[in-house]
């Protein structure tokens, strides 16, 4: 889609996935790297992660070389170091995109930064896990990859102004607010409520109340809630059949589950306990499906990576011995073609920059 | 400064969260989002709370305020063909279509993509569904926790020892719309070159997958599990108690230069540690250390000292952390009037360009740009618009 595009990527880490996102959708994403490579080549999964798709080349800011990849360039990706002026100056068309972690100019740019930190300071953390235990974040690096997609975002919406204005910008990304931005909840509830969210297990708090989420079943587990979806509920009601108990009765459109008393959802979460507890993965997952209770198997990473439902979108993209995601989404326009593999270090120099680079 | 987005014009049929997050983006950066609503059918975010004054009401909703600001609000019924037959005037203004209903409901009242094409040839339109809307699981309903069960989210969540950690919102929610919001901007941009419009299929598992993708690229290697905080790439790495109530510290030590000057500070000489290898191989014990270290200090100080250290360290912020966190003065909230909710702080685009401008508007009352939509942007006349509002039409 947007193979008219070349993007030239300096990030390393933070904001890596941006470039990544660009390459998927057909832009010309070059890599820039010092002679030494990005410091991130020394994990080769985690480099492969978020750089296949890209090019390489070897070239330093304030070279020649730099210059001349910057005369053709419409975005550069980068976190902060340099001077948005002289890049302007040399190209005023740029769309300079500053992914940082937290908006720069503050006395926090000279703050230590990893994803564990800002998925702290954001509040992700504080509900995530158990009660007797410590706070934990996310699989990977949530709140650098949530900075990259909206440096996207950005860049693309820098992009849709340039076509009326003819001239490029400086957008800067705030790491730590797009993982607040995320936390829709916590904050929210204590500027309304006074209420502080704690950690509770795989209970899911909506409203006053709570709800349980995840459930063993006769081989695994899956996840369902008591939600305030009447349809929903009216299904599994049926579905259970004389299991359903006290659920049979219930007025679902007249009452707010989300504000019910922990001891009356408890009492009825009892009765789909044991309904759960009688079926596989598969009979629930084809009760689901066919009379839409809205609940889910869980899957794990190995499930996740044979799954027909991801290979029929195909998900996947083989990349020397690694199994890793290729399109973002689907569309009616054909996808874009995507150099599938992992840019060796300076590989396109002699290609981009001309002989004798 | 203009808005980036001001000639942008969207059809927002989508609701709760996996659509409207991305219709906030959008309307945020300038776009024209009309949000098709019906009070035969209320948007759920409209019934979450908190309310304001605690008082359950449509208009009221903080949690649909968070998002759904700066769009406007029609009514339209849609189980009516006369009321679709409306909803069909406003994707002909439209720009762009947005909708997460369940599969096959924008086909029964005659809304699909390849009908709307023939209103508007160069339509884009963008569905976003848990698992997608091909594939053996093109018609699966659900909510954003399928999306955590789906993609491996849950299973890598939580404490090796323990069950599956479902994290206690809907992150499928989150992350699906980012990307719905940068497929819109693609489709445009494509637009732009082709004159091209497109369907994008958006799942909410997908997403998920991509952000976790570094954990599937080391799957090979069997060490893709749950570790809880823990990271192959860093020890300590993870969450420690400090004064008070259930208040902790993350902290992050990423080479051996950074642990040096930390065991200093705890005066720990445990040669054991001097290396990452050695850290990771006595992770439990060097955790424990730490630990009993931390407890004795207020997170904020020792956040504070350790950077000042160069380590990477922050207090495990809770709702109110957050709400007060100086840095998030700086561009994430704003102060937005109400009429429902008053004087409040809504959040906007984590973003700063240095030449176009952004919004934070107000959350529309149920309907309440009718007349601003229906007559100002449709040329439809007062007379038509009383007819089919007594018909039941525009409920």
């Amino acid at each position: 889609m947007l193979r008219h595009l070349r993007v030239l990527d300096l990030t390393s880490e933070l904001g890596a996935f941006a470039g990544r996102m660009l390459a998927e959708l057909g832009a010309e994403v070059i890599k820039v790297e010092a002679p030494d490579g990005d410091p991130q080549r020394r994990d080769t999964a985690t480099f492969a992660t978020w750089n296949h798709g890209k090019r390489s080349v070897v070239a330093e800011p304030g070279t020649a070389a730099f210059e001349q990849l910057l005369t053709g360039a419409d975005i550069l990706l980068r976190n902060p170091g340099l001077d948005h002026k002289q890049l302007a100056a040399h190209n005023p068309r740029l769309i300079d995109v500053v992914i940082a972690p937290f908006l720069p100019g503050s006395p926090n740019d000279a703050r230590q930064v990893s994803d564990l930190s800002l998925m702290a300071r954001s509040g992700l953390m504080s509900v995530c896990g158990d009660p007797d235990r410590p706070p934990l974040t996310m699989p990977g690096a949530q709140a650098y990859a949530l900075a990259a997609i909206q440096a996207v975002t950005g860049a693309l919406t820098a992009l849709h102004a340039r076509a009326t204005t003819g001239r490029g910008q400086l957008v800067e990304v705030s790491a730590l607010q797009a993982a607040v931005l995320a936390n829709y909840r916590d904050p929210l509830t204590w500027e309304w409520t006074g209420r502080i969210g704690r950690r509770t297990g795989n209970l899911l708090i909506r409203g006053k109340s709570g709800v349980r989420q995840i459930w063993p079943c006769a081989d695994g587990f899956v996840t369902w809630a008591l939600v305030d979806n009447p349809p929903m509920m009216r299904s599994m009601a049926r579905v259970m059949g004389e299991q359903a108990g006290p659920l049979a009765s219930i007025a679902w459109d007249d009452i707010l589950v989300a504000d019910l008393p922990r001891e009356t959802l408890a009492e009825w979460e009892e009765q789909i306990a044991a309904f759960f507890l009688q079926h596989t993965r598969a009979q629930l997952r084809e009760l689901s499906l066919a009379n839409g209770l809205g609940l889910s198997w869980i899957d794990a990473p190995e499930d996740v990576l044979q799954s027909p439902q991801w290979q029929a979108r195909k998900l996947w993209v083989d990349i020397d011995d690694r199994r890793l995601p290729g399109p973002l989404w689907v569309s009616t326009v054909q996808p874009a073609s995507v150099r599938r593999m992992v840019p060796a270090l300076g590989e396109a120099n002699a290609e981009l920059l001309g002989g004798g680079q | 400064m203009t808005l980036p987005l001001a000639d942008v014009k969207i059809a927002d049929f989508s609701w709760v969260g996996a659509g409207p997050r991305a219709t906030k983006d959008l309307a945020d950066l300038g776009a024209t989002v009309v949000k098709i609503e019906s009070r035969k059918r209320l948007d759920l975010g409209r019934l979450s709370p908190p309310f304001a004054n605690d008082r359950r009401d449509p208009d009221g909703s903080a949690f649909f305020a968070l998002t759904n600001t700066s769009k406007l609000s029609v009514t339209i019924n849609l189980s009516d063909e006369r009321g679709v037959a409306v909803a069909r005037k406003l994707v002909a203004w439209a720009d762009v279509v947005v909708e997460n209903f369940s599969p096959g409901y924008m086909e029964r009242i005659g809304l699909a993509y390849e009908t709307l094409r023939e209103i508007k040839p160069d339509l884009i339109m963008a569905s976003v569904s848990v698992a997608g809307r091909s594939g053996p699981l093109g018609t699966m309903r659900g909510y954003g926790n399928s999306a955590a069960a789906l993609s491996g989210l849950a299973a890598l969540s939580g404490w090796p020892d323990r069950d599956p950690h479902m994290p206690p919102f809907a992150y499928g929610d989150v992350v699906a719309p980012m990307f719905a919001t940068v497929a819109i901007l693609a489709a445009l941009a494509h637009r732009r070159q082709t004159g091209e419009g497109q369907h994008i299929d958006i799942s909410q598992v997908e997403p998920l997958i991509h952000t976790m993708a570094d954990c599937y690229a080391r799957q090979p290697a069997g060490i893709g599990t749950r570790s809880a905080n823990r990271s192959p790439h860093a020890a300590p790495h993870g969450a420690f108690p400090t004064r008070g109530h259930d208040q902790y510290i993350a902290i992050a030590v990423r080479t051996d230069a950074e642990w040096q000057r930390l065991a200093e500070c705890m005066k720990c000489t445990d040669a054991r540690f001097a290396t990452l290898a050695g850290r990771k191989q006595h992770e439990t014990e060097l955790e424990a250390l730490l630990a009993a270290w931390t407890s004795r200090f207020d997170k904020h100080q020792l956040a504070d000292h350790l950077n000042a250290l160069g380590i990477a360290a922050e207090a495990v912020a809770d709702g109110r952390d957050v709400f007060t966190d100086p840095e998030l003065q700086r561009g994430h909230y704003h102060h937005v009037e109400h009429s429902k909710l008053g004087r409040c702080d809504l959040p906007g685009p984590p973003l700063r360009f240095s030449e176009s401008s952004l919004r934070v508007e107000p959350p529309p009352r149920l309907g309440e740009h009718q007349e601003q939509v229906l007559v100002g942007m449709l040329g439809m006349s007062r007379e038509e618009i009383a007819a089919l509002t007594d018909a039941g039409a525009l409920r």
